[in-house]
């Protein structure tokens, strides 16, 4: 909040000659979430409860592990949070320099209860992204904090402090570039060493990875065709953390089809990682995907996870959308999948080793003013299950405003945990645009969740969960915004 | 209308035109003088118009001359005056100038009744003179008015912006010459081509002149400014009431004009120049506007509004694209940026804490288990695993904090777990380490620290592995690591 003051006061000093886009905004809700406490009797107070299995004197069930004791879970307390943000969102240009750019993307957040209990509420200021960035001609050059979105940036290191520079030939549509600095954590925008990454005070390294990569990329009008090389090392050690190789293709051979596919490999384990491919076809009023996708975790070598060989699955994918009637809309979609053999042998205990995903969806404009919306979905996998029903309607009496109520119910049995557990929510929202740069939103929801399980284990803990948020766009330059309504016709004085 | 306002309405309705009407009978101009009622009156045209031959004389006559007749008892009172201010008309035509070369010419067969009259019609049945006759001097065997050469046009007509007096309602209704429709006249090599001037001076055509002004062309054309033929013309908001309007070229509708157009604008953007300022591209490149883009005009005074782009999301845009985006983001980032803003990928691959998610449905939170064991997307693209996962199940109680025997029992749906997750374990491992750190693993599985139960499975690569990152093996095995 500091830091959105401090810029609006400083912004209009800036040199007139600056040209600027600043968006504010700040967003609040409160939430709550419940758990379960562990608890434990001697081994002697244990009774055989009334299916023939040990439980406790006051009725939950018991698991006895031979050392004196039995152990089970009792409800936990009902968690209440209020995680609150500002952020900004900074663009300079016309520095005097032809193709210089400031960019500062800045977060402050915390949770107004001071018990932090919502993740993501720790540490309270974080710098999203904040970099110069130099374009003429070909090249780009970018010098500051950086999130890579590719193929191994997104959903690997993700992030750095550093450099970034590629320089593209524009005939031949040839594309080639590096970047080198020091990772952040995959996910976040908090470098590894930091305490809010380690919540359950495990193993992590003491300095941050170095990290370096190279890029070489094809694009021309029908293909889109990327590779990228990158290895993180650990600076205390010199090993390797990661090093990983990936390529990405975008083919648009006929119109109104559309291939996308890529693949990674880890260099360092020798296995290949995900890969997915997906043929894409945009017709009149018809949408359809088909897929496969072959997914394995992935694990920095700074943890030993990698080594406790976990299996990829290979699934095949589907959807469809289309629209009937021009104000009706369907969608549907499925998934099946199975993993690889797991080459273990555990005649005791057997889990699924395959499941499925089907979801549908409606949405009706009865007029540009009402809107309904309507889905379901079911999905059986491995470890958990869940099924659905959830609805929406929304009203827009004008472009500035829409409210919306909504509701629905979720069943989601776990595979390795009795449980039941299900959910009931209703609730509303509104949306307003006040001015053309400033908007805000509110949105009340009560949910009855409830985890069921014969014994006194289960639990409810329903809940109202508020959200409120507003944005402010400010800004020099008219390239940015929602433009006026244009005039096809001259019009008449 | 409600029953009770309705007649009311109505009545008030009626005054009000009654008034308007009223008002428009008294302040209306007088009515035009009847030439073939005073036939009888007059031998000579010069007699109230001697200022058509004559220097000093005036065109017409004065009002108090009528009343020599018009006096209420020989005739009845009339309301007429001679015209005020300059003629209601775009027309440049000087009699006496003329008439001077009618006599230099020695030319005595020409009177007043051949531009003003029909042959052959009766004395005094006058009427305006017509575009015919005066291309029948001005442009010898073209007599189509609107067919004229460009040159002809300002031999008659006054620029529009200098005919002050013809009021807007008539310039809504000058013809359109046959030019105008044909086809490609809105096209490159059309309109513009013939709009350069012709005549030894000019800066713009006059026949465009004639019917338009500036403020006409720069409705469509926002590169106004930079157009000498539009900047040569006068500004007049009459000219507005010619009404065009604008249609898209014939390449905007192609299929894969959204791919192409790119392409097609170049590097100068000077196909699109005419129509489009930079922020039509803005519409849509809200994130960095292409080169093209940039050498467009921006909107100001001065330039039209030009033609309007409304930014929607292009065909492959599917319902449900935000999960399937990833591979075809990936290959093509340069794609996306086109129309996102770094905004649009980190509201989703770096969520704000306190804000409601967009990208997950309401409920959630209860859901997630199903997605999250199987990755049916893959979490840790915008969550990391400990700041994320593991505090919020810390939080919960789901975090095994002491050793697994102390949260031994959580997974009770299946009896002998513990000794028989490993299946669980490689095919879920993601989800494990939401929950378990290290050590709960190694208690068993270490050689040093453990049991020694190897969790080595398919694909392990120990030779590999030991290149890489030996701190791995030393973890568990020490410095006795076992060689294949």
């Amino acid at each position: 909040m500091l830091l959105a003051t401090g810029a609006l006061g400083v912004l209009p000093t800036l040199a007139p000659a600056q040209s600027w886009r600043l968006r504010f905004d700040a967003s609040a809700q409160r939430v709550a979430f419940r758990g379960i406490t562990p608890d434990s009797v001697s081994e002697s107070q244990v009774i055989t409860g009334p299916t023939g299995g040990p439980v406790s004197p006051d009725g939950f069930a018991v698991t006895c592990s031979g050392d004196g004791f039995c152990r089970y879970f009792r409800a936990g307390a009902l968690r209440r949070g209020v995680p609150a943000s500002a952020g900004t969102d900074l663009t300079l240009w016309g520095l005097g320099i032809a193709g210089l750019r400031l960019r500062v993307h800045a977060r402050t957040v915390t949770d107004l209860t001071g018990d932090r209990v919502w993740p993501g509420t720790s540490p309270s200021f974080r710098l999203v992204e904040g970099y110069a960035e130099y374009a003429r001609e070909g090249l780009t050059a970018k010098l500051g904090r950086l999130l890579e979105q590719s193929r191994l940036g997104s959903a690997g290191a993700g992030g750095l402090d550093g450099i970034h520079a590629t320089y593209r030939w524009t005939a031949p549509g040839l594309e080639l570039g590096g970047y080198a600095g020091w990772g952040l954590a995959r996910g976040t925008v908090l470098p590894v060493t930091s305490p809010a990454v380690n919540p359950l005070a495990e193993f992590q390294p003491g300095r941050r990875q170095v990290v370096a990569g190279a890029l070489a990329g094809v694009h021309r009008r029908s293909l889109d065709l990327e590779a990228e090389y990158r290895r993180e090392v650990d600076t205390f050690t010199d090993y390797f953390v990661s090093e990983r190789f990936a390529v990405s293709l975008q083919a648009r051979p006929v119109h109104a089809l559309r291939v996308g596919a890529g693949a990674d490999y880890d260099l360092a384990q020798g296995l290949w990682g995900s890969a997915d491919a997906t043929i894409a076809y945009s017709g009149q009023g018809v949408w359809a995907t088909l897929g496969a996708r072959h997914y394995r975790p992935f694990f920095d070598l700074w943890t030993v996870w990698g080594v406790f060989s976990p299996v990829p699955h290979n699934g095949i994918s589907g959807s469809i959308a289309a629209n009937p009637l021009s104000n009706v809309q369907l969608q549907a979609r499925a998934e099946w999948f199975r993993y690889e053999d797991t080459e273990t042998s555990t005649p005791t205990v057997t889990v699924e080793d395959r499941g499925w995903r089907w979801g549908v969806d409606a949405a009706i404009t009865l007029n540009p003013r009402w809107r309904i919306e309507a889905g379901g979905h079911r999905e059986l996998v491995p470890g958990a299950a869940s099924g659905g029903v959830n609805g929406r309607v929304t009203w827009s009496p004008d472009e500035a405003l829409k409210v919306s109520v909504q509701g629905g119910s979720l069943e989601r049995p776990l595979e390795l945990r009795f449980q039941d557990a299900g959910v009931n929510w209703a609730g509303g929202a509104v949306d307003y645009r006040i001015a053309e740069r400033w908007s805000a939103g509110l949105s009340v929801d009560r949910y009855w969740e409830s985890r069921d399980r014969p014994d006194p284990a289960a639990f409810d803990w329903n809940q109202w969960r508020v959200s409120a948020r507003v944005s402010l766009t400010l800004g020099s330059a008219a390239d940015q915004w929602v433009l006026p309504p244009g005039k096809p016709r001259s019009p008449t004085p | 209308m409600n029953a009770r306002i309705g007649p009311a309405a109505l009545v008030l309705s009626a005054v009000t035109l009654a008034a308007a009407g009223g008002a428009g009978l008294r302040q209306g101009p007088p009515p035009p003088f009847d030439h073939p009622q005073h036939a009888k009156l007059f031998v000579s045209c010069a007699t109230c118009h001697a200022g058509a031959t004559e220097a000093g004389g005036t065109m017409m006559p004065r009002a108090e001359s009528c009343v020599s007749c018009h006096d209420g008892r020989v005739e009845g009172r009339v309301q007429w005056g001679p015209r005020l201010g300059p003629r209601a008309s775009n027309i440049r035509f000087d009699h006496r100038r003329h008439d001077e070369i009618r006599r230099a010419r020695r030319d005595t067969s020409e009177t007043c009744a051949d531009c003003h009259a029909e042959r052959s019609a009766p004395w005094m049945r006058v009427r305006g003179p017509s575009a015919p006759q005066c291309l029948s001097c001005h442009t010898p065997g073209r007599t189509e008015h609107l067919a004229a050469p460009d040159t002809a046009c300002a031999s008659c007509h006054l620029p529009l912006s200098r005919a002050t007096a013809v009021p807007k309602e008539r310039v809504a209704k000058f013809p359109a010459p046959a030019t105008h429709a044909a086809t490609g006249f809105m096209q490159t090599g059309g309109h513009g081509a013939q709009s350069e001037p012709t005549a030894p001076g000019s800066r713009v055509a006059q026949s465009c002149a004639t019917c338009h002004a500036r403020d006409f062309c720069a409705a469509c054309h926002v590169n106004a400014p930079e157009m000498a033929t539009i900047q040569a013309l006068e500004s007049d908001a009459r000219s507005l009431t010619l009404s065009h309007e604008l249609k898209a070229p014939a390449t905007h509708a192609a299929k894969d004009f959204e791919s192409r157009h790119g392409a097609q604008a170049g590097r100068t953007g000077a196909s699109c120049a005419t129509c489009h300022t930079q922020e039509s591209c803005a519409t849509c490149h809200r994130a960095a506007a292409p080169r093209s883009a940039l050498a467009l005009s921006p909107a100001g005074p001065g330039r039209g509004i030009g033609a309007r782009t409304i930014r929607k999301p292009p065909s492959s845009h599917a319902p449900g694209w935000e999960a399937r985006h990833a591979p075809f983001a990936a290959a093509s980032m340069k794609n996306c940026v086109s129309c996102h803003t770094r905004d649009s990928c980190l509201s989703c691959h770096r969520p704000d804490a306190a804000r409601r998610g967009s990208y997950h449905p309401a409920s959630y939170l209860t859901r997630h288990p199903a997605d999250a064991y199987s990755r049916a997307s893959s979490c840790s693209d915008c969550h990391n695993v400990g700041e994320f996962c593991q505090s919020c199940h810390a939080q919960a109680g789901l975090s095994a904090r002491r050793t697994l025997l102390g949260a031994g029992g959580y997974h009770d749906g299946k009896r002998q777990f513990f000794v028989g997750h490993g299946q669980a374990a490689r095919q879920a491992l993601e989800s494990c380490v939401s929950c378990h750190v290290e050590r709960d693993c190694l208690t068993c599985h270490s050689v040093i620290r453990g049991r020694g139960f190897s969790p080595h499975g398919p694909g392990f690569d120990s030779e590999r592995m030991l290149r890489k990152n030996p701190q791995l093996c030393i973890a568990c095995h020490g410095t006795a690591i076992p060689r294949r």
